[in-house]
């Protein structure tokens, strides 16, 4: 699967697990985060600030903070999930950290960051991130675990802006836009 | 009992049994009667065997059960027919007496790994009783434990089983259904120790692809890692060990694994 415009759906079948990984050298601090919603209603986000737990609630983890201060070189955060039995949706999103803060786009299209999504079944899908012009928030792709048969990988790309990040519903107002 | 090296074996087992076990001195008279010829022939196992299914479980002497595996294991491989080896004939005796009261008793099942563990081969099915029985006394209390553990390393790397001192597919199958059946319980340390080494072994150094976890192997893992629907903290460190281990590049499905939990 290839992620490539904003509004596009993309079924990729049923999984039990997932890894997704951005990676990128050029100096920019991009951010990968999950936000949740478990079956019985509750909201929670996984990011630096929060890095989850891969072996308890809510069986996701990122893997640190890459990129801190808009720094270069190998840049590589990981977002490991390894249950989504609790999990209604989880919708995968990166932020531009610093452009966050000031209101600005993103530099998405001016890096050279590279996002992968591999399933347990050893699949790569192969994400086009970008946010448009005036984005800096990003919601890259989304689980949706509200089918008995499974979970399902669908890609809901579409973008927002913020200036600043102080809250969780910031996030689901782009989610839900 | 002074008789003891004469009397036909039929009045020595009503001697023997008078008092329902069998204490340390009658051992001892056992022991002198069996290796009287330096042969434990047939009618000496099946008295063996009359013996311990008239006193299982019962407070007998530490030596019996040491004498019971001793002699029996004697008979089978120390035979002039197939020595060294328990072929399907006596392997088919051998499971028949065992069967024979409905229960493996923690005499038999001693006997049964020390076949294995002695033999330099035996027969296939001989060796799926074997796994079985030993899971069935593994999984009595749903943990592990440091003797079950000897007991599982012996039937695992001893050289009568499946794959010799290496271990195929049926005894890696047996590590993966006792780790899940055992998940999450206050199993002693040297089962994941046991459970790492073992199947590491299996897909690194059997003959097909030494060193390497190929596309079978990798199939397999996937396979049994997800079986149960969760991947515990035994299996995170398997996957952890075989990160290192394994040369060359890795089969997609093992390369998620390596990501999620190396």
């Amino acid at each position: 699967m290839e992620l490539k415009q904003k509004g596009a759906s993309a079924n990729v079948g049923s999984f039990k697990q997932l890894l997704v990984s951005m990676k990128w050298t050029t100096a920019a601090d991009f951010d990968l985060a999950a936000v949740y919603e478990t079956k019985d209603g509750r909201k929670g986000l996984v990011y630096f600030g929060d890095l989850g737990d891969l072996n308890g609630f809510p069986y996701m983890q990122l893997s640190g903070d890459e990129g801190v201060g808009d720094a270069g070189g190998d840049n590589e955060e990981q977002m490991r999930i390894a249950s989504l039995d609790e999990m209604k949706y989880v919708w995968i999103l990166c932020w531009d950290y610093g452009k966050v803060q000031d209101g600005a786009p993103a530099r998405f299209s001016d890096s050279d960051v590279k996002l992968n999504v591999m399933d347990d079944r050893g699949t790569n899908h192969d994400v086009v991130l970008d946010s448009g012009q005036m984005g800096n928030v990003a919601l890259i792709a989304t689980i949706d675990n509200s089918s008995p048969i499974g979970g399902q990988l669908v890609n809901t790309s579409k973008a927002g802006t913020l200036k600043g990040l102080s809250n969780l519903n910031q996030l689901v107002g782009i989610i839900e836009s | 009992m002074s008789h003891h090296l004469t009397a036909p074996l039929a009045e020595l087992k009503t001697e023997l049994l008078a008092d329902g076990i069998i204490d340390a001195d009658e051992v001892a008279l056992l022991r002198e009667r069996l290796y009287d010829d330096g042969i434990i022939d047939r009618e000496e196992a099946d008295f063996l065997f009359e013996i311990n299914d008239a006193v299982t479980g019962k407070p007998n002497d530490a030596g019996w059960a040491a004498l019971f595996v001793e002699a029996l294991t004697d008979h089978v491989l120390a035979d002039e027919v197939s020595p060294g080896v328990l072929d399907a004939d006596e392997a088919g005796w051998l499971l028949a007496k065992i069967e024979g009261d409905g229960q493996v008793d923690d005499a038999e099942l001693a006997l049964l790994i020390n076949i294995t563990a002695k033999a330099s081969d035996c027969d296939a099915g001989f060796n799926a009783f074997v796994l079985a029985a030993l899971k069935a006394k593994v999984l009595e209390d749903g943990v592990v434990d440091d003797e079950e553990v000897e007991m599982i390393e012996a039937v695992i790397y001893g050289t009568g089983g499946g794959a010799g001192a290496g271990v195929d597919r049926a005894e890696a199958d047996f590590l993966f259904e006792i780790n899940d059946a055992v998940s999450g319980e206050a199993n002693c340390a040297g089962w994941q120790a046991l459970f790492v080494e073992a199947i590491a072994a299996h897909v690194l150094e059997d003959d097909v692809s030494p060193g390497v976890i190929d596309d079978d192997e990798a199939e397999y893992l996937h396979g049994q890692l997800y079986a149960d629907g969760q991947i515990d903290a035994v299996e995170q460190a398997l996957i952890k060990h075989l990160k290192g281990a394994a040369k060359g590049a890795v089969p997609a499905k093992m390369q998620f694994l390596f990501g999620m939990y190396a």
